[in-house]
Order: structure tokens, then sequence, then C-alpha cells
């Protein structure tokens, strides 16, 4: 497997597309992290990010000639799948209204209300990272992408833009807001309960 | 939003991303990947090496046709040499004066003798009945071709060595000269078999 290491995405893909399993699993090590995590962060649960990567990875296998090098890069063109997954997943579970998570909003206001500095206070705090996921799980998916894309996979602006199809200066703005949304919402959080 | 809550969220943010650095597919996602990915080489493999069979036989038909045409558009004219009715005479170049002079017997006319020549007894069709065929054999390589299915017969002329490529025993001495055939194409103009007739 070491023999893969100086090749690139696309190298590994066309190798993997002539039937070498080796590369297919480089290809799969390389960027599974990132995929999962994508799901996972973009849907909160852990079964269903195994189920996207599991999707994106089996449609690579299935679909042979699906990528187009001069469209984008691997990694682009895996997140795309990913991408189109988690917003049909999104859109299933829509019907099933999450409730509310009673015991982080307990733990961000027990942690807001302790700091006399912020009122969002020390949000690194382990019992308080938990409330930030639910925080970022309660975005609108178009802030949120943003969000996991660029703060918790610490892509880019422009890869992300080509990942999401958009323009930069979209990216910026929807980053911004998104900002803003969780600050408004775990500010909310915090007033209601202290 | 004030410097210190951004401040505040993009820690929060970071401790996030930190907790699940190392988060990733259980080893089960790859094992399953894995089974599909040698399950498919596996169905693939065979259908490359027949595609490759297939492409290898539609180029073999491809040339026995074009040779059979080849020769089939040579033939006629050769028949019709071979055939010319001899007892027709040929006209002298006589001058006109030496006829008005000493008249002989009056030559054939013209017009007579072209539609003599144009005569050829022997393009009709021989009677299938004192035809001798082999069976059906199969082209090699060509697609499977079933009762069901529906072609068309063509009759062709190929050289007589190609009837080797059948398994079929060729007389040296006849080598160079043309056997008949018929070949069955299908109706998606690929030849599936193949009779030789004599």
């Amino acid at each position: 497997m070491t023999g893969f290491l100086n090749h690139t995405d696309d190298s590994l893909l066309r190798l993997a597309n002539g039937g070498q399993e080796d590369a297919f699993v480089e290809l799969y090590r390389r960027r599974q992290l990132q995929i999962y995590k994508f799901a996972l962060h973009m849907c909160g649960s852990s079964t269903v990010a195994e189920e996207v990567t599991q999707e994106v990875f089996m449609s690579l296998i299935r679909n042979t000639g699906g990528f187009d090098a001069a469209r984008g890069s691997v990694a682009g063109y895996l997140y795309g799948i990913a991408r189109k997954q988690v917003l049909r997943m999104l859109e299933r579970d829509r019907q099933y209204v999450a409730m509310e998570d009673d015991t982080a909003a307990s733990n961000l206001a027990t942690t807001l209300a302790t700091t006399e500095e912020s009122p969002l206070g020390d949000l690194t705090r382990t019992e308080t990272v938990e409330s930030v996921r639910q925080a970022v799980l309660s975005l609108p998916p178009n802030y949120r992408e943003a969000v996991v894309l660029c703060d918790l996979q610490e892509l880019g602006y422009a890869e992300a833009a080509g990942l999401l199809a958009v323009p930069v200066g979209t990216v910026r703005s929807r980053l911004s807001r998104g900002r803003a949304m969780l600050v408004g919402k775990l500010k909310v959080h915090s007033r209601c309960i202290v | 939003m004030k410097p210190g809550d951004e401040e505040a969220l993009l820690a929060g943010l970071r401790a996030l991303r930190e907790k699940t650095a190392e988060t990733g597919a259980p080893a089960s996602v790859e094992t399953l990947l894995l089974t599909e990915f040698r399950r498919r080489q596996l169905r693939n493999e065979p259908n490359s090496r027949r595609k490759a069979f297939l492409w290898i036989g539609l180029a073999a038909a491809a040339a026995l046709v074009l040779v059979a045409v080849a020769l089939a558009d040579h033939q006629p004219t050769a028949v019709v040499k071979v055939q010319a009715p001899p007892a027709v005479p040929q006209p002298e170049m006589v001058p006109r004066e030496t006829v008005q002079r000493a008249p002989q017997a009056p030559a054939p006319a013209p017009a007579r003798q072209a539609k003599r020549r144009v005569q050829r007894p022997q393009s009709k069709p021989a009677p299938l009945a004192q035809e001798v065929a082999t069976e059906f054999l199969a082209i090699p390589y060509a697609p499977g071709f079933t009762t069901e299915d529906r072609g068309q017969l063509v009759r062709v002329r190929l050289p007589r060595e190609s009837m080797r490529s059948f398994g079929l025993p060729v007389n040296q001495d006849r080598i160079i000269q043309s056997v008949k055939a018929d070949v069955l194409i299908g109706e998606d103009g690929i030849a599936r078999a193949i009779r030789f007739v004599q």
C-alpha cells in the first residue's frame, strides 16, 4: 500500500477503475475521514455518517466513468456525492423533528452563567462542546454547510465555493451569517435557562 | 456580533473540530466496500473478455462479407466471356465496292448479333435440387442466433480456401477456385452462420 503514497487522487481513482484494489483502499483511507466528518457534522448521527460514507464510495465503485478531472478534484467529486446524500437524508428526516436536547442546553447555560467575560463563556469546555454541536445542527442546511466546511473542516473559501458550486462571496456571507446565527442561538439558550 | 462572542464561538468550534479529529467510519464500512469492489471486478472481467471476443468476431465476419462481396462483383463478367456462343459468324471488314461487285451471302444483322450477345443462358439460377450444401456452420465469435431471430440469407462467392477455416476439407488442385456460400446475416447486419454450396 505504501507504493501509492505519492499518487494523486486522480491517479488512484484511475488505477482503482482499472481494477487495482490497493489503489481503491488507499483512496478510501485518504478521503473517508473528511467525508465521514462532513456527514457527521451535517446530520449529527454517526449511523447516518457511516451510511453516507458507504454510499459515497459505493457510488465510486459503481459509477466508474462518472468522474471528470476537467470539472474538479476527486475530493470535490466525493464531497459532491456526500452533500447530495446528506441533503437527501435531511429531507427524508425532516418529518421527524428533533426535540431540544435539554441536557446540552443545561450544560451550556451552566457554563454561560458562571462566565463573567462573555455571555457565551468558555465554549471549549467538554460539556459545552456538545452544545456547540447541537447549535451547528440546528442551523439551516445552507449556513450549516458553510460552517462545517470552513470552520470544522478547515477548507478555504475558494475550495468550499467549488464544492458548493456557489461564488466565494456567497460562502463568505453564508459563513458570516451562520456564525452570527450560532452566537444568537447560544445566547438565547443561556437567557432562557438562566 | 461582538468580537468577544466571535472569539468564543471560534474557540468552541475549534474544540468540536479537535474532539472529532480522529473520528472516522468504522472498519466494517471498508470491509463492505472491498467486498463490493471485488464482486464488481469479478463480474466485469468476463464481460471485458466477452466483449473482446465479440469485436474479434465482428471484425472477422465483416472481413468475410467484404471479401465475398468483392469476389461476387468480379464473377459475372468472367462467366459471360466463357459462354459466348461460337456459332455466330463474325462480320468481315469488307470495302463497300467489293460487296457491290461480288454479292455474297448476307451477313448476320448487327442488331441480331447484339441480341445474341446479351443472351446469357448460363446466368439462369441453377435448380436448387442440383445443389449440394453443407450444414450451416456458426461463424466464430458471432452473437448467438436462435430460431426465433430473423435474418437474411445472402448468396456469395468465397475463395475455396476459406472452407478450411470452418474445418472443411479442400481439394488442393482447386484451391484457387471460388466456392458459393450462403451467409446468414442477422437483423443487426452481423453474419451469424455460413453454408457452402456446390
